[in-house]
């Protein structure tokens, strides 16, 4: 049997266990743009479905804006088909605002009676597709006979409101001129729409990290913008008020807001801002919905979802410039049309633009002029190019800093000594299709060992630098600052000197399991040959000819010949060989954290909390 | 694309995909997420193929494309590391679980380059093509690859 053949067989046996299906797709795209329309040519089911209101308590929570009486939906089979005069009743709540404001009473009112009237659509059979002759003046609103249309006068009027007058889509990138730009880098807002008062509507994207709170990727969302004084009918079906967990959170723009963390596939975001009201309709929950989502989610990343808007930029209420909107709207289109076929705007020539907001040309240029300033060994100037705080992680311990002044601090230990190598990769890739996105917002080079992007003021700053031995991290972090000094015992140079001769003992003896057991795990080993993972001295010893069995003669010369361990005061850890070695006391007995040889291009490290 | 395109699609590349994702990435689950989201990106492409050799190639590109990014991002890093080891498939014969489990020892860049050649018979020079590499550096990694299966393998592994 030939390589080949024997691959073949081998792999032939590996399936994946995915469900690919035409119809979860098709699903989740019918999802996205016909949510939230609302029409006159909607049926009365679909008013049922969306439409209702509520009152509150005491801090404002989810039950402020929850509709007094349940509504009315449709009872769908397994397959998610409506069973036809099966009806199921659950919350709603209104998008408008708290339910004591005039703008929730006309819509509880309003509710009440498109609920009662013309309840086996008797009448709008009747009509079909005629024309109502109510459209120039309620075309908006759900209104087809002059009962209809003399009750929503009589609401508007009994609350003071105006009724809305016309409304735009809004295709994605028309939205900042739309309603501002209040989206953070990691939203991606799709077509919407918008009213003459500046109220609107869209369904949405967000990356949460890429994955940093518990592997998060991609979060769906439906995003309302209500303003104040114009009836507004649209609400939305919340299931079971019961299921949610309520909280009160303070955004990333500093703006007060009620998080409502559901069940399966609804989540909420409610913030008052004065002028209008914001409802963010978030499509998972504890349990996640696999068909909206990848999975489920907590309080950490509702609250992440929740910082990813800048509330205060829609503040006060700029009503839109339709003609401005309708030119916006025609130059994406053409834009649209002037891409080669069958591309979408994301999949353009510069997806980096797409993801990041920085063009490909300007992010090779920055990469560039980073490389440029560690090879010439700018530490100020390196220093002004992160993002503060910031976690700075090395083998030992970990700091946050909060200026360019306390990072120069670290310099040496991280960026001063990979400096000429982290320049080397940077300025081997930086062809723009090597400078990439994985979505969250951010830019890399250097086969991941820097991400930048952009900051509030528009200009670009590093959120991490990393190599194998250090990494600097935007945020503070949750490591101990210093090192997690009471995890580490403290030793003294002898018993660190010791440690050492011992070890190039063992080394020139070949006891592998005793060297095995000073390592600390889980352990990442990096060597010509591979990556692995140990987690056990065991594990070890399979990798233990790819480290120690090559080079080890080296290494345990070195230990001879420079055995002073240098004490490092903050983690309770000391370094042996210019810092290719780290070690320390751990619940009573020293072992290495992590160890590598520059000659033989192999290193271990640990990999677990601390250094 | 129509539906009937797109499940005749799925159902004659799912696998190929999945073990090109497995091969980059090293982790079924993960490998698992790849297969939706490339077939997810099929789904919305308006692109018109010119034939099952091109869908293929199309398929294969766009999978190492996005495993690249799985593995470059920062965060998977951190998981990774934390990650129990990812379950072995069952194999028919001990010596392809030992083919299996040495393969996937190996690092990223070698495996990709070894489904391509063993299973996708790719020649060197397209399996550059595919993935934007220099021809020369298709083969070095093969030849690593091999010999790293030959000294763990023995004689299951003909010298080539």
């Amino acid at each position: 049997m030939s390589n080949r053949e024997f691959y073949q067989e081998t792999f032939s046996q590996v399936q994946g266990t995915a469900k690919i299906r035409w119809e979860d797709y098709e699903m989740r795209r019918r999802g996205k743009s016909l949510r939230w329309f609302i029409t006159l040519a909607a049926s009365v089911a679909l008013l049922a479905a969306l439409s209702a209101l509520a009152v509150a308590a005491n801090f404002f929570g989810l039950r402020d804006v929850l509709l007094p009486e349940q509504g009315r939906v449709h009872v769908t089979d397994e397959q998610g088909v409506v069973v036809p005069g099966e009806f199921a009743y659950t919350d709603f709540v209104s998008l408008s605002g708290w339910m004591d404001t005039p703008e929730s009473r006309a819509l509880s009112e309003w509710r009440a009676f498109a609920d009662s009237y013309d309840q086996d659509g008797a009448i709008v059979r009747k009509i079909g597709n005629s024309p109502t002759g109510f459209e120039e003046d309620y075309g908006l609103y759900l209104v087809y006979t002059q009962e209809m249309a003399d009750k929503l006068e009589e609401v508007v009027d009994k609350y003071n409101l105006k009724l809305h007058s016309w409304m735009e889509d809004i295709l994605p990138e028309t939205w900042p001129i739309a309603a501002g730009d209040f989206f953070g880098e990691n939203v991606t807002p799709y077509t919407g729409y918008i009213y003459e008062n500046g109220t609107f509507r869209f369904d949405g994207d967000a990356e949460l990290g890429a994955g940093e709170l518990k592997g998060y990727g991609t979060i769906e969302y439906q995003f309302s913008r209500s303003v104040k004084g114009t009836f507004d009918d649209v609400t939305l079906n919340i299931g079971d008020i019961g299921d949610f967990e309520e909280w009160g959170h303070i955004a990333a723009d500093g703006t007060p807001v009620t998080l409502g963390l559901g069940d399966r596939n609804r989540s909420l975001i409610l913030a008052d801002l004065g002028d209008s009201f914001v409802l963010v309709n978030v499509l998972t929950g504890r349990q996640g919905d696999d068909t909206f989502s990848s999975g489920p989610i907590g309080r950490e990343e509702l609250e992440a979802l929740a910082d990813s808007f800048f509330y205060s930029a829609l503040t006060p209420v700029r009503e839109p410039d339709r003609e401005a909107l309708l030119n916006a709207n025609a130059r994406y289109m053409e834009t649209l049309e002037n891409q080669p076929a069958g591309t979408l705007p994301s999949e353009s020539e510069d997806p980096l633009y797409t993801r990041t907001g920085i063009r490909s040309d300007v992010a090779r240029d920055f990469v560039l002029l980073l490389a440029e300033r560690m090879e010439d060994g700018r530490r100020e100037e390196i220093a002004d190019l992160l993002v503060y705080p910031a976690q700075v992680e090395t083998a030992g311990g970990s700091y946050t800093v909060h200026s360019p002044e306390e990072f120069l601090r670290y310099y040496d230990g991280t960026v001063g000594q990979s400096a000429l190598s982290l320049a080397a990769d940077m300025a081997w890739e930086p062809a723009p299709s090597e400078v990439f996105s994985d979505g969250s917002g951010l830019a890399s080079a250097a086969n991941g060992a820097v991400w930048f992007g952009l900051v509030e003021d528009g200009v670009i700053r590093i959120f991490t630098l990393q190599t194998d031995q250090w990494s600097i991290r935007a945020g503070s972090g949750t490591i101990t600052q210093d090192g997690g000094g009471d995890l580490y015992e403290a030793l003294s140079l002898d018993e660190g000197r010791e440690f050492l001769l011992n070890l190039a003992d063992l080394i020139d003896q070949g006891e592998r399991e005793e060297i095995a057991g000073l390592l600390t795990y889980p352990a990442q080993v990096k060597a010509p040959g591979g990556e692995w993972m140990a987690n056990t001295p065991e594990e070890f010893l399979e990798c233990y000819d790819e480290t120690f069995g090559t080079g080890g003669s080296t290494l345990s010369a070195d230990l001879r010949a420079d055995p002073e361990p240098v004490l490092d005061s903050g983690g309770g850890l000391a370094s042996a060989l210019s810092e290719s070695m780290w070690f320390g006391r751990m619940e009573g007995r020293l072992q290495i954290f992590s160890l590598r040889s520059d000659v033989w291009l192999w290193s271990i490290r640990y990999l677990g909390e601390g250094p | 694309m129509d539906k009937a395109t797109f499940t005749a699609a799925v159902r004659h590349y799912q696998n190929t995909v999945y073990r090109a994702a497995l091969h980059a990435l090293g982790n079924t689950q993960e490998a698992d997420d790849a297969v939706q989201e490339v077939f997810l990106r099929l789904f919305r492409c308006e692109k018109t193929f010119d034939g099952e050799e091109h869908l293929r190639r199309w398929l294969l590109r766009v999978t190492v494309n996005y495993c690249r990014d799985v593995l470059k991002s920062p965060w998977r890093r951190r998981r990774v590391s934390m990650a129990e080891l990812p379950e072995t498939p069952v194999f028919d014969r001990p010596e392809q679980q030992t083919l299996y489990r040495e393969v996937m020892a190996l690092p990223e860049r070698d495996r990709t380059v070894l489904n391509l050649f063993y299973y996708e018979e790719f020649s060197v020079r397209e399996i550059g093509e595919l993935l934007g590499l220099e021809t020369s550096t298709v083969t070095t990694r093969l030849a690593r690859a091999r010999r790293r299966l030959k000294e763990r393998l023995g004689e299951d592994w003909q010298d080539e």
